[in-house]
């Protein structure tokens, strides 16, 4: 360290806190007690603001159930429809109901009486007598 | 009062056969059962058989020219199925008791039916090339049958069924006309007016009406979304125009919908059931009346009611008209052409149409079907 240094450090040594006088001492408190003075009625109005809104919307919610004004009709929505003759082929997977033979018959009567033709022959033995496999089982 | 117990005893040992014979009755079920038709025909089902290619051609496609060794073949593989055929036609009443189950009702025996007939009418044509005219006239008659106890339930597949069985029959009928004799033509005209009772167009719209439109409404409204939802799945398509919205869940609106357009339909089916006595034309116009109705009052199923009604309608018109023509050319051929004055064509003012082909004929109705008069050709021999 040098000499000028310590020197410097020995006259910040030297400083001490001065106390404030009585005057400040006065203008200080007062000045806080008017700060929390004007504090307590905001937070007064807030809590008063929003139980008038929330006493509106009540009054809103009950008027609406007791039969006020109705609400504002929902836009129509767009109609859903459903395309009831299918476009893809018929084949003998599908099960011989009434609904797919209806289906078969809304595209047209000769689908129908194909896919008739197509169960009848799906649904049929190979042939009327015993394949050898079948001999052989029951050998 | 031995007396009196030797006499209780000997009651009883009578009694014994009869209670016996009862209590068989119970669990076998009551006897008239072998009068049902149906029971017959699944046991003609049963015993069909698939045919190798070659042969199902030839029962598609054989005009029953003359004896044909092939043919002769398919008749003997067909002979057991056919057999109880014709013990389903003796029945006195057909009852194919099937499980009501709104539109997923099986139908399974229609597809057996068309099949059978085919088999039948191609014996029928071997009988009448081979010189057994009342064989064939028996095959054609017992088709006739069967297409009328494959309507015995009243929807309108099954009332379909019938008109395209009844088309073979008549094919077959016409066909062989020319081989079958004076005696056995006018044995055939009179069955012909005599066939079973089957169910009309009228209950087959009717039962549309009920057991389609009406049972799935029902559905939705006892099982809510979930069933609307089953509803859309069974009904749209995903490559059709429910495509956009086939994955979008159902909501109670959606739901609502379904119901009030399937109510609008099942009303509208009832009224068209009013209208299927009337002819053709004015079926169509009052039809297309109803289905511009539907469009303008339903938003989910406008396509409930469609051109569907008049398509039934104009099928029954042409079988209708086949039908007639049928009576007409056995007459035609039992009496010359002449007899064609005193018949008249149920869809026009006058007789058919008659025109001489080779040694046949061909008769010609004013019903128009698809564009074109419906018309029965009768080969020569």
């Amino acid at each position: 360290m040098d000499d000028r240094m310590d020197e410097f450090e020995e006259r910040l040594r030297s400083l001490r806190p001065v106390a404030p006088t009585p005057d400040l001492e006065r203008r200080i408190s007062a000045g806080l007690d008017g700060e929390s003075a004007a504090a307590k009625p905001r937070i007064g109005i807030w809590v008063v603001a929003a139980g008038l809104m929330a006493a509106t919307l009540v009054l809103c919610v009950a008027l609406a159930r007791l039969g006020g004004p109705a609400a504002a009709p929902r836009p129509p929505q767009p109609a859903k429809m459903l395309a009831l003759i299918p476009r893809r082929d018929f084949t003998a997977d599908d099960p011989p109901t009434r609904a797919v033979y209806t289906a078969a018959m809304m595209r047209s009567p000769e689908t129908l009486d194909a896919l008739l033709d197509k169960h009848a022959r799906s649904l049929m033995p190979p042939d009327r007598y015993p394949s050898p496999w079948r001999n052989a089982d029951l050998q | 009062m031995k007396r009196l117990v030797m006499i209780c005893v000997l009651l009883a040992a009578a009694a014994m056969p009869v209670s016996i014979a009862a209590a068989q009755t119970d669990w076998r079920g009551p006897k008239e059962l072998g009068d049902n038709a149906a029971l017959k025909y699944w046991l003609a089902f049963g015993t069909l058989t698939d045919l190798p290619e070659a042969d199902f051609k030839l029962v598609m496609n054989w005009n029953g020219s003359g004896p044909d060794p092939a043919a002769a073949h398919v008749v003997e593989l067909c002979e057991t199925s056919l057999r109880m055929f014709h013990e389903g036609v003796k029945c006195k009443w057909c009852n194919w008791a099937l499980v009501n189950d709104g539109p997923s009702t099986a139908l399974p025996h229609l597809a057996k039916a068309r099949e059978l007939a085919r088999r039948a009418c191609f014996r029928a044509r071997y009988r009448a090339a081979t010189g057994d005219g009342n064989g064939a006239v028996e095959d054609i008659l017992a088709v006739f049958a069967l297409s009328r106890h494959c309507n015995a339930e009243p929807s309108e597949i099954p009332y379909l069924v019938r008109l395209a069985t009844q088309r073979i029959a008549t094919k077959a009928a016409a066909d062989t006309l020319k081989r079958l004799n004076p005696e056995q033509l006018r044995k055939f005209a009179e069955r012909l007016d005599s066939l079973p009772q089957c169910c009309s167009l009228r209950d087959a719209f009717l039962d549309e009406s009920e057991n389609r439109f009406g049972w799935e409404a029902n559905e939705i409204k006892r099982g809510g979304i979930k069933a609307a939802e089953e509803f859309r799945r069974s009904n749209a398509q995903e490559e059709e125009a429910g495509k956009a919205h086939s994955k979008e869940p159902i909501t109670e609106e959606d739901a609502a919908r379904y119901i009030h357009d399937l109510e609008v339909a099942q009303r509208l089916w009832a009224l068209v059931a009013d209208m299927a006595a009337l002819p053709p034309a004015e079926f169509a116009a009052q039809s297309q009346a109803l289905e511009e109705k539907m469009k303008k009052e339903c938003t989910a199923l406008p396509e409930l009611f469609n051109n569907e009604v008049s398509v039934v309608r104009n099928n029954g018109a042409r079988a209708d008209a086949s039908f007639a023509m049928l009576k007409a050319a056995i007459a035609v051929v039992l009496s010359g052409p002449d007899s064609l004055k005193s018949i008249k064509d149920p869809f026009g003012d006058g007789p058919f149409e008659y025109t001489a082909v080779g040694t046949g004929f061909q008769l010609k109705s004013k019903f128009v079907f698809d564009g074109k008069p419906v018309e029965l050709t009768v080969p020569g021999t």
